[in-house]
């Protein structure tokens, strides 16, 4: 598991702007979830279906962005990949911690 | 089926090497009213379900809560990943440690495993609802005394993300309800005319 | 299922509410509360301060965030 202790600035510059990016996409993502569990239930709101596909065009501008840089959300045939293998590529969700905290050891 | 997305539907914090707090948090990891418990019961609920909005809101709920159980998983990995041995007999982790080493696994805060005892498919709609939103109720109530348990600011605000989200299953599951009786309502006097 | 037949009227039988659209959060706030809904947004109201030891430079926690 990589980390950034040692001051390696260009890599924790570039692990800040990932996780910015990946703020970005969550707080879109979360909001169409969201969207997505309400028209379940009203699924004749046309507000809400509206409000939906605005949330899904950002989402989308907003991931295409982020995997030219970091690689690919996600796999199973969703995009095309690039030589290595990006799929593989760390961090993994879980090793991403958003704490702004000064605790030793966080990414 | 299902798609992986690489990402956490919530930024995730954790601020603290703290065992003692991922031996409780665990439960909503591998506990009975945990992630894997909710996403499990609407996963399995979902085939029976018998209109469009049931099927896909269990779908979808079910879905959402395997990135809970990630979110979990994540706060007790972070928790425990720097810990050392001291601090993990110190917090009464020996003897999930001597089982898993700082691995994950499906238990409550007492070690007790997974079980599918811990959910029910009745088939009936109405009966499966209800044991959905009690779920929620009870998976809201645990992270409350996580909160109060917890001495983390990021895991803290985790855990209250997590028992927001249990609010709005509560309310979907509700108005999931209300369609069911209106959709049986409908169809109540052609039914007790074919009894005749 | 199909000979499954509901009492009507009912004493005992859960009412819910069904939400209607009104404002939403923007996406950021949305994330940060865990809803886009302002209705369905309901903080815990538990505030406990924590004191670690009384070590010059330790910090205090306020457990409540809302």
């Amino acid at each position: 598991m990589k980390t950034t202790e040692g001051g390696n600035d260009s890599m924790t510059g570039n692990r800040n702007r990932q996780k910015e990016q990946l703020k970005r996409i969550m707080a879109e993502e979360f909001t169409a979830v969201e969207l997505n569990l309400y028209l379940d239930t009203h699924p004749h709101d046309k507000q809400a279906l509206h409000m939906y596909n605005e949330t899904v065009h950002r989402l989308h501008c907003l991931k295409e962005e982020y995997e030219e840089e970091f690689g690919p959300l996600s796999n199973f045939g969703t995009s095309s990949g690039r030589y290595p293998w990006q799929w593989i590529d760390e961090p993994w969700p879980w090793e991403i911690n958003f704490c702004t905290c000064n605790r030793r050891g966080v990414k | 089926m299902w798609i992986y997305e690489k990402k956490l539907e919530y930024p995730a914090k954790i601020c603290t090497t703290n065992p003692k707090l991922a031996k409780v948090v665990i439960t909503q990891y591998g506990g009975p009213d945990g992630e894997l418990a909710a996403s499990l019961r609407y996963l399995t609920q979902r085939y029976s379900m018998p209109t469009p909005q049931t099927k896909a809101l269990l779908t979808d709920i079910g879905t959402e809560e395997l990135a809970h159980m990630e979110i979990v998983a994540t706060l007790v990995y972070n928790l425990v990943k720097d810990a050392s041995i001291q601090q993990i007999k110190a917090a009464g982790l020996d003897g999930y440690y001597a089982d898993h080493d700082k691995a994950l696994y499906f238990v409550n805060g007492d070690g007790v495993p997974w079980t599918a005892a811990y959910i029910q498919s009745k088939g009936d709609p109405v009966t499966d609802l209800h044991e959905d939103m009690a779920a929620e109720q009870k998976a809201r109530s645990t992270y409350e005394y996580l909160i109060q348990l917890s001495e983390d600011p990021g895991v803290t605000e985790t855990l209250r993300w997590l028992r927001e989200r249990e609010i709005v299953h509560y309310q979907r599951f509700g108005e999931a309800l209300e369609h069911i009786y209106d959709h049986y309502s409908k169809d109540r006097y052609y039914f007790m005319e074919q009894k005749g | 299922m199909d000979n499954k037949r509901y009492c009507d009227p009912e004493l005992a039988r859960a009412h819910i509410v069904i939400q209607k659209l009104d404002e939403t959060f923007s996406p950021m706030e949305a994330l940060e509360k865990g809803t886009l809904f302002p209705e369905l947004y309901c903080p815990y109201k538990y505030r406990e301060h924590k004191y670690e030891n009384h070590r010059r430079g330790e910090r205090q926690y306020d457990g409540q965030q809302e």
